[in-house]
């Protein structure tokens, strides 16, 4: 993770007394990277949002029982992973990305050319596509992954063992890679099937 | 692990996907809103930790001091009732 280990320490210090200064350092340490997480994981902006402000709810409200040694990243992305597993299992949500209801492009600067914004946008969105297709429990390891958790924290994360996290994220790769290649030829809704 | 270098090029594909921003109006509203939840706790703790410190100052010392002072009355009236029966 981003942290200095000792910053880390010294801030769940700070947020064990609840001094709203390490909140602040918190917050801008890991809001981007959570709200990625979820936007890719719940494939909806909305949701997204949704569950990482209760995902900073309950930070504060654990802040005085978090642990000394506590590492903040796997700790928040155990709860922000937790929140999206209760949230489909609440909704009954299928395991299956519908991309073009996604609406999660970027809305950052665009790039310096036309040509390379063309080339760059048909790139993200052929991954980004690929990457909403794939079951929910790859697209979480490959996500946290991204995100830099190694294979130990992102199974802590996830409640399983190394390992088996290993193995997931080796599949999860796999079935990315096969993703990628197919949507050369026929398009997402075949890519779909592949999966399925 | 698989082998082989596809894995790196795959991984750095994903990764080269652009970071989202959540919207900026509710970013802040959530951040005021934990900064706001968290001085209030921490308002809150501070007040019960200012009773538990009286408590264990002042409380439990009085408490201690009038049993004792029961007890040393008691003590002198049943020495006193002894020797003057």
């Amino acid at each position: 993770m981003d942290l200095d280990r000792d910053v880390e320490l010294e801030l769940v210090s700070r947020l064990r007394e609840r001094f709203p200064d390490a909140f602040e350092a918190v917050h801008d340490a890991f809001n981007a990277r959570l709200f990625s997480f979820l936007a890719r994981l719940a494939n909806s902006r909305d949701v997204a949002e949704d569950l990482l402000e209760e995902t900073w709810l309950r930070l504060v409200a654990h802040a005085g029982r978090l642990q000394p040694d506590t590492r903040l990243g796997p700790w928040l992305f155990t709860v922000a992973r937790n929140l999206h597993t209760s949230y489909r299992r609440s909704r009954l949500i299928a395991d299956s990305g519908d991309v073009d209801a996604v609406g999660l492009w970027s809305r950052g600067a665009p790039p310096p050319s036309p040509l390379e914004a063309a080339e760059a946008s048909e790139l993200e969105r052929r991954v980004a596509s690929a990457l909403a297709a794939l079951p929910t429990i790859y697209r979480e390891a490959l996500l946290l992954a991204m995100e830099g958790l190694g294979p130990s924290e992102a199974a802590a994360v996830c409640g399983i063992s190394a390992p088996a996290m290993r193995q997931r994220l080796s599949r999860a790769r796999a079935l990315l890679d096969r993703q990628l290649t197919e949507t050369d030829l026929p398009g997402l809704a075949a890519l779909k099937e592949v999966i399925t | 692990m698989m082998a082989g270098g596809r894995l790196d090029i795959r991984d750095h594909v994903v990764a080269t996907l652009p970071p989202l921003a959540p919207a900026a109006a509710r970013t802040e509203r959530v951040r005021a809103l934990c900064r706001a939840r968290l001085e209030r706790d921490r308002r809150r703790s501070r007040w019960l930790a200012s009773i538990s410190r009286y408590g264990r100052h002042v409380v439990a010392p009085a408490i201690i001091a009038a049993l004792f002072l029961a007890y040393a009355v008691d003590l002198l009236s049943i020495t006193l009732r002894t020797f003057t029966a």
